[in-house]
């Protein structure tokens, strides 16, 4: 009981933060986050302390998978990058300009990267969440940077 | 341990090398590769690869509606689902609170106002009297108190042909009871209604409703007669029975019928065969 208190309050901004970031639309992010943790209880007495917070992010990773499929299919206007909005930071500068990047990279890319610089996650185990083999999720991660790199080079020749 | 860099995982080689994180064995591997590879060789070099920064405005909103409390289980409602359930809760509630002040009195409550005006029911006070009491009496009457309800200071039961000196003085003190917080007092009174109304049960019976022959006006007119005895056919069930649902070779409509129907420009009212029975046995009767 305190042990899962002590996890929503050190981990619900976290994963309500990375599912946002990803899906853009709050109510949706909120239900995702609610269900995770939902999960989480029930099953709090199988799953050891140390492994909560990322049952919690693997959870939330999935549903919100399944939400932005779902989303795809029913919305094709979201996809259109004019309709892609940052929501809810406060940046000035070059993370600004990279929180506008970050949007313009591939999910799984956004995902890893999100989840390394957000949450500190180790490769492996950004890999266990996103179900990806360790090396996978540094290529990737990798590929993210180099896109942010880029797109902030081409930033800096346009001003 | 020694792995072969090649054109598909290079990549994750270089971002280990780029942090700092590439044994010195990897490291002279991944460089081999690279030589190898001019064209990727000049797009690495002097790659410096940002980081982003967590953005700390982004909170979870209803973070306590999360959490559980050892007082039960709390029903967290987030996103948009919270506002339907709440506004439903609030809508029920509304509800039951306007039908429960439209509804006229039950039997029940007019038989226990009946009876609180008989002389000999009266609601004791005396402390002592709980003591002398047997408790199975007690427990039949009332329901099982909460653990909460134990908690509070425990009342004398309501019970019958009770003697009525000193009671005045001590309704008082009941009503009074200092120490009492007003949420425990109500609790109390809570408990003290519920157990009125089972002891008040116990002992006023009434009828429930039974289904009873209509009993027609003194003149009453044809057409009231003959609702009259549909009714009563109804009553005793008749009807019911002939309705049972079984198989029926479905009705199909009589051609002469609706030649006549187009002739006469009139319409018929078609009754099914089986109704239309019951409809002249009931009328010829």
């Amino acid at each position: 009981m305190a042990e899962y208190n002590q996890c929503v309050e050190e981990h619900a901004d976290g994963v309500f933060r990375f599912i946002l970031k990803n899906i853009k639309q709050e109510a949706d992010a909120q239900d995702i986050v609610q269900n995770a943790f939902e999960i989480l209880w029930k099953k709090h007495d199988e799953i050891a302390s140390e492994k909560a917070k990322s049952y919690v992010f693997t959870v939330a990773h999935n549903n919100m998978i399944d939400q932005l499929r779902k989303n795809k299919r029913m919305d094709y206007k979201a996809e259109m990058p004019e309709d892609r909005k940052t929501v809810g930071n406060s940046y000035t500068g070059l993370q600004e300009v990279l929180q506008v990047a970050l949007d313009r990279l591939p999910d799984v890319q956004k995902q890893a990267v999100l989840l390394r610089d957000y949450e500190g996650y180790k490769y492996e185990e950004i890999g266990e969440i996103l179900n990806l083999s360790e090396s996978q999720v540094k290529v990737y991660i990798f590929r993210a940077r180099k896109a942010l790199q880029q797109y902030l080079t081409s930033i800096e020749h346009v001003l | 341990m020694r792995t072969t860099i090649d054109i598909n995982n290079y990549e994750a080689y270089l971002l280990d090398h780029l942090e700092g994180n590439l044994s010195p064995a990897d490291t002279e591997a991944l460089m081999a590769f690279l030589d190898q590879h001019p064209d990727l060789k000049a797009e690495v070099e002097g790659l410096q690869l940002p980081y982003l920064e967590p953005d700390e405005t982004i909170i979870y909103p209803n973070k306590a509606l999360l959490k559980k409390s050892t007082g039960g289980r709390v029903v967290a409602m987030g996103g948009r689902t919270r506002w339907y359930y709440a506004a439903a809760a609030a809508a029920i509630i509304a509800g039951v609170v306007l039908i429960w002040t439209m509804l006229p009195q039950t039997p029940t409550q007019q038989a226990i106002e009946g009876l609180a005006d008989q002389p000999h029911i009266t609601v004791p006070v005396d402390s002592n009297a709980v003591n002398t009491e047997p408790q199975s009496t007690d427990s039949e009457a009332s329901p099982a108190p909460t653990p909460q309800e134990q908690q509070a200071p425990s009342l004398p039961p309501l019970r019958l042909n009770q003697p009525t000196q000193g009671n005045t003085e001590q309704i008082a003190q009941h009503n009074d009871m200092p120490s009492l917080s007003p949420l425990q007092k109500t609790k109390i009174e809570s408990v003290d209604l519920m157990r009125h109304q089972f002891q008040s049960d116990a002992i006023a019976v009434y009828d429930p409703v039974q289904p009873r022959e209509f009993t027609p006006e003194a003149q009453p007119s044809p057409l009231q007669e003959q609702g009259n005895r549909l009714w009563n056919t109804i009553l005793s069930n008749e009807v019911a029975r002939n309705f049972i649902p079984e198989v029926v070779e479905e009705d199909v409509p009589d051609p002469d019928q609706i030649e006549k129907r187009d002739r006469d420009n009139t319409i018929i009212l078609e009754v099914p065969k089986k109704g239309k029975q019951l409809l002249d046995n009931i009328l010829n009767r």
